[in-house]
C-alpha cells in the first residue's frame, strides 16, 4: 500500500521508498527509512498535498511524491482511513505507479 | 602554521534549525550578505570575536543532506571542499535530533574538525525530550554544546569549543556503515589514497562513500585520478554487492545505515516523555491548515498585510514628501544656475523622490514577510496553495511572491529565492510583473475615474483581475514552452510555529532593504536623470517667443470673457496657464517628444498617439510618472496630481482621447515591462537572458493584447 492512499488519521510504518534517484534519495534522507513510523495528519481538498508526522517532526508533500512510499498500516485499518486508488475521485487521472 | 589570515568557521545545519539566530549571535552586527559565486544562493559572512581573536564565520545554506542533487547542498559541500574552513559548526535542532544528526554524519565525513550545537534545547524540553549531551558527544565522538540561539545562550561556550577543536585539529569519529559496506569503502578509500595529491585535496573516505552512492560530482572529481579505472571497477562492485544483498539502491541503503547508526547513538542519550495534550502548533494548524477555512484565513492574512502596510506606510511617505519639498525649496534658494536647479529638482528630486516614497512601503512589506517567514507560516501557505499552482506549472512556494506582487514587484522578485527549482523560480519571476503593483494603481484610478466615472471601481478591479488571469495564462504557456521541464518535488518540512525575535526580524528587514537599495538605487538615479535629459533637451527653438505669445493670447482671451462677468483678470491664474503650456511645448520638442513621434507608427494601430508614447517612457522609470507626464502633455497646471480635476478635465476635453483609448492604455500599462527597479531585480535574480526575454516578451504581449482589446472595443462601438 502506498502512503498516498491513506486518509487523515491513519498511522503507518514505512516498508520502503520505491523510487531511486533524486526524489527517492530525498525521501530517505528526510527519514522515510524502512521501519519508520508515522501518521497522516491532514490533507487538502481535491487530493492536494498531505501533512505527515514522521517521528519527531512534520512535513508536507504532494500525493505524487507520497505514492513513492510503500507502507503498511499500523493499528486498525478502519475504513475512513483508507481510500484505494481505484476509488479516487472521478476527476482525477489514475496514478502512474 | 597559522598565518595572519583569520581562521574560518563554516556554519552548517538543517533549514529551521535556528542557524541564522546563532549566526547573528556569533557575529553581532559585523556581517555582510552576498551571493555564493555564480549562483543566487545567499551567502552571509561575518566575524566573531573570541578572546581577542577574530574568527571568520561563513553561513552555509541550510540543507538536510549533502547530495549533488540540490543547488544548496552542492554550494554547501563545495564551500567545504574548495575553501577548506578550519572547522564546521553544525547547528542541530534538538526537537528533531535524528534527522538533524543525519546531516551531521555527512559533515563529519568531509574530514574536517566538527563541533555541534544542540540548539533549541528549551523547545526540546517543552516537548518532553531530554538530551544528555555529554553521552551523545561521547558516542558520536565530537564536542557538543547546548545552545538557545534566539536568546544567545551557549554561544560563548560554542565559540570556546570551536576554538579548542581548531587548535587541536581533532577529527570526530567516523560513523560506521557496518562491516560489509565498510570493507567496500575501505577498498575504494585505499585506491583513492594511493595518489597523495588527491588525498591532500579531498577526504578519500568521503569521496569513496559518495562514489558508492553514484554521486556525479564525486565521479567528476576522480576523473583525473591515476587509478580511475580501478576505482570505477571497485565502485561498480560495491554498488552491485549492496543491490544484491539489500535489494535496494546503494544510495538508499547508505542513508538507511546512517539512520541506523543515529538510532543507536540516540537510544542512550535521549529520553522522551510522552506528553499529553495537543501542542499549540497543532491547535493553530487545525484552523490555519484546515481544508476549508485555511485559504480564507490565508487571504485575510495577505489582506491584513496590505492594509497594515498602506496604513502605516502613509506616514513616512508624507514625511518623505515634506523632506523632498524642503529640499526643493533649498535648491530654489541656492542661487545655482537655472539649468542645475532644473536638473536637481525635476531630474533627481522628483524622479528619485517618486521612487523613494515607495521605500517605506517596501520596508514595511519586508517586515511583514520576515515575520511570516520566521513564524513558519510560509510553509502553511505553500501547503494550501500548492495544488492550484502546481496545475499551472508553479509551486506552493510561488504564492507568497505572487501576492507580494500586488504591493511591489521588487520585494516579490526577491522573495522567489525560497524556490529551489530554477525553472519554477524563473517562471514565478516572469509571472510577477503582470500582477498590478501599487504603482499602477494611480494610473488605473486616473483613467477609470476620468472615462468611466460611473463604474470606476469596477473597472479598476477588472484591471487587477485581468492581470491575475494574464499572469496565470502566461505562466501556463511559458512552462509548456521556454520553461518546460519537470516540476520540483514538493516535500517540505513543516516547522512548528516559533515566536520571531525582534532582532532577527530587524536583521531580515535591514538585509532585504539594503539589498534593494544596492540593486535598485543606482539604477533609479541613473534612469531619473536620463528621463530628465530626454524631456528637457534640446531646448525648444523659439520657446521664448511662444511664451510671450501665449501669455498675450491668454490674457486677451481672459479679459475678453471676464470683463462682462467679473471684472479684473487674475495675473497668477494667467501665469499658471502660461507655464503649463510652455512646459507642454518644451516636452513636445524634446528628445522624448521626438521618440514619441518616432514610435507613433508602432503605437498607432493600438490607438495611441505620440503623446501617450512620450508618457509611457517615464513609466519605465516608475509607473506613477506616467500620470504626471500626461499632466504636462495635456497642459494641466504644474501642481496637478492624479486626483486633480484639471488633469481629468484636460483629458476628457482632449479630442484625441476616448474611453476606448483609456482602456487600451490601462491594458498596455498592465502588460508592459515593469519599472527599472524591478528590471534590475530580474537581472540580479535571473540574469541578462531572462531580463531581455522579459522586456521583449511583455512588450510584444502588451502590443498584441492592447491591439485585440482596442479592436474589440471599436467593434462594440466604444
Amino acid at each position: 500500500m502506498r502512503l498516498a492512499e491513506l486518509m487523515p488519521g491513519a498511522q503507518f510504518r514505512v516498508v520502503r521508498v520505491i523510487s531511486g534517484g533524486e526524489i527517492g534519495k530525498r525521501l530517505v534522507d528526510l527519514g522515510f527509512i524502512s521501519g519508520a513510523e508515522g501518521k497522516v495528519v491532514r490533507a487538502t481538498l481535491f487530493r492536494g498535498p498531505i501533512q505527515i508526522r514522521l517521528g519527531d517532526y512534520d512535513l508536507i508533500m504532494r500525493r505524487h511524491e507520497a505514492r513513492l512510499v510503500d507502507i503498511e498500516p499500523v493499528g486498525e485499518l478502519d475504513q475512513p482511513f483508507f481510500q484505494p486508488e481505484e476509488h479516487r475521485g472521478r476527476w482525477h487521472a489514475h496514478g502512474r505507479h | 602554521m597559522h598565518t595572519t589570515r583569520a581562521r574560518t568557521i563554516a556554519l552548517a545545519g538543517n533549514p529551521n534549525a535556528g542557524k541564522t539566530s546563532i549566526f547573528n549571535a556569533l557575529t553581532g552586527s559585523h556581517h555582510k550578505v552576498g551571493n555564493y559565486p555564480g549562483v543566487t544562493v545567499e551567502k552571509r559572512e561575518g566575524f566573531a570575536e573570541f578572546r581577542g581573536e577574530e574568527i571568520r564565520v561563513v553561513d552555509l545554506p541550510g540543507t538536510y543532506s549533502l547530495t549533488a542533487y540540490s543547488l544548496d547542498e552542492v554550494v554547501a559541500r563545495d564551500f567545504v571542499l574548495n575553501e577548506k574552513p578550519d572547522l564546521i559548526v553544525d547547528i542541530l535542532d534538538s526537537t528533531n535530533l535524528e534527522r538533524n544528526l543525519f546531516l551531521l554524519l555527512q559533515l563529519i565525513e568531509l574530514g574536517l574538525p566538527v563541533v555541534a550545537a544542540l540548539n533549541m534545547t528549551d523547545e526540546a524540553a517543552e516537548k518532553g525530550i531530554a538530551i544528555d549531551h555529554a553521552i551523545l558527544s561521547k558516542t558520536l565522538g565530537l564536542p557538543m554544546v547546548p545552545t538557545v540561539g534566539s536568546r544567545g545562550e551557549g554561544v560563548e561556550e560554542l565559540l570556546e569549543a570551536a576554538t579548542l577543536a581548531m587548535e587541536r585539529r581533532s577529527l570526530p569519529r567516523m560513523p560506521s556503515y557496518g562491516d560489509d559496506i565498510e570493507a567496500h569503502i575501505a577498498k575504494i578509500t585505499g585506491l583513492l589514497a594511493s595518489d597523495a595529491a588527491f588525498s591532500s585535496k579531498y577526504s578519500p573516505r568521503w569521496i569513496a562513500i559518495k562514489l558508492i552512492e553514484k554521486d556525479l560530482d564525486a565521479q567528476r572529481r576522480v576523473e583525473g585520478h591515476p587509478r580511475a579505472a580501478d576505482i570505477a571497477a571497485a565502485q561498480e562492485a560495491a554498488w552491485h554487492w549492496i543491490k544484491l544483498h539489500y535489494g535496494k539502491d546503494a544510495e538508499i541503503i547508505l542513508s538507511e545505515q546512517r539512520y541506523g547508526y543515529i538510532h543507536g547513538a540516540v537510544a542512550e542519550a535521549v529520553h522522551r516523555k510522552k506528553l499529553r495534550g495537543i501542542s499549540l502548533t497543532e491547535q493553530i494548524d487545525r484552523f490555519v491548515m484546515h481544508p476549508l477555512v485555511g485559504l480564507p484565513i490565508f487571504f485575510l492574512v495577505i489582506w491584513g498585510i496590505f492594509k497594515f502596510t498602506f496604513a502605516i506606510g502613509n506616514y513616512p511617505v508624507v514625511w518623505l514628501e515634506l523632506l523632498f519639498g524642503h529640499l526643493e525649496g533649498a535648491v530654489q534658494h541656492s542661487g545655482l544656475p537655472a539649468i542645475v536647479q532644473n536638473l536637481l529638482i525635476n531630474g533627481i528630486i522628483h524622479g528619485v523622490g517618486g521612487v523613494l516614497s515607495f521605500v517605506p512601503l517596501i520596508v514595511i512589506l519586508f517586515f511583514c514577510i520576515s515575520i511570516l517567514e520566521d513564524t513558519g507560516y510560509i510553509a502553511r501557505a505553500a501547503f494550501l496553495t500548492d495544488h492550484f499552482l502546481h496545475a499551472i506549472g508553479l509551486h506552493g512556494q510561488s504564492f507568497m511572491p505572487l501576492m507580494l506582487g500586488f504591493g511591489c514587484s521588487v520585494p516579490a522578485i526577491m522573495a522567489t529565492r525560497t524556490l529551489k527549482s530554477p525553472k519554477e523560480r524563473i517562471a514565478t519571476i516572469m509571472a510577477i510583473p503582470f500582477i498590478s503593483c501599487g504603482g499602477k494603481l494611480p494610473i488605473y484610478v486616473l483613467l477609470a475615474g476620468t472615462f468611466f466615472p460611473k463604474n470606476a471601481s469596477t473597472v479598476v478591479m477588472l484591471m487587477y483581475a485581468a492581470g491575475v488571469v494574464l499572469s496565470i495564462l502566461s505562466t501556463y504557456f511559458l512552462r509548456r514552452t521556454v520553461l518546460r521541464g519537470q516540476s520540483m518535488p514538493f516535500v517540505m518540512e513543516l516547522p512548528p510555529y516559533r515566536m520571531p525575535t525582534f532582532k532577527g526580524v530587524l536583521w531580515h528587514v535591514w538585509e532585504k532593504t539594503w539589498s534593494y537599495a544596492r540593486k535598485a538605487g543606482t539604477i533609479i538615479l541613473a534612469v531619473s536623470v536620463l528621463m530628465w535629459v530626454i524631456t528637457t533637451f534640446p531646448k525648444a527653438k523659439g520657446i521664448d517667443a511662444y511664451e510671450a505669445q501665449t501669455r498675450a493670447s491668454i490674457a486677451m482671451a481672459q479679459s475678453g470673457t471676464q470683463s462682462a462677468a467679473q471684472p479684473g483678470s487674475d495675473p497668477a491664474q494667467v501665469e499658471i496657464q502660461v507655464e503649463a503650456l510652455v512646459r507642454q511645448y518644451q516636452l513636445e520638442h524634446s528628445i522624448a517628444g521626438s521618440i514619441g513621434k518616432f514610435i507613433e507608427p508602432v503605437l498607432a494601430p493600438i490607438g495611441f498617439n505620440w503623446k501617450i508614447g512620450v508618457a509611457l517612457l517615464p513609466g519605465l522609470s516608475a509607473k506613477e510618472l506616467v500620470v504626471s507626464t500626461l499632466g504636462v502633455l495635456y497642459g494641466a497646471p504644474v501642481s496637478a496630481d492624479d486626483s486633480s480635476p484639471s488633469l481629468r478635465q484636460s483629458l476628457r476635453d482632449a479630442p484625441d482621447w476616448s474611453p476606448r483609448i483609456a482602456l487600451a492604455l490601462m491594458i498596455f500599462i498592465m502588460v508592459m515591462p515593469p519599472c527599472f527597479a524591478s528590471l534590475a531585480m530580474i537581472r540580479a535574480e535571473a540574469g541578462d537572458t531572462w531580463l531581455i526575454f522579459q522586456v521583449l516578451y511583455s512588450l510584444t504581449l502588451a502590443w498584441i493584447i492592447t491591439f485585440l482589446a482596442s479592436t474589440l472595443a471599436r467593434a462594440l462601438g466604444m
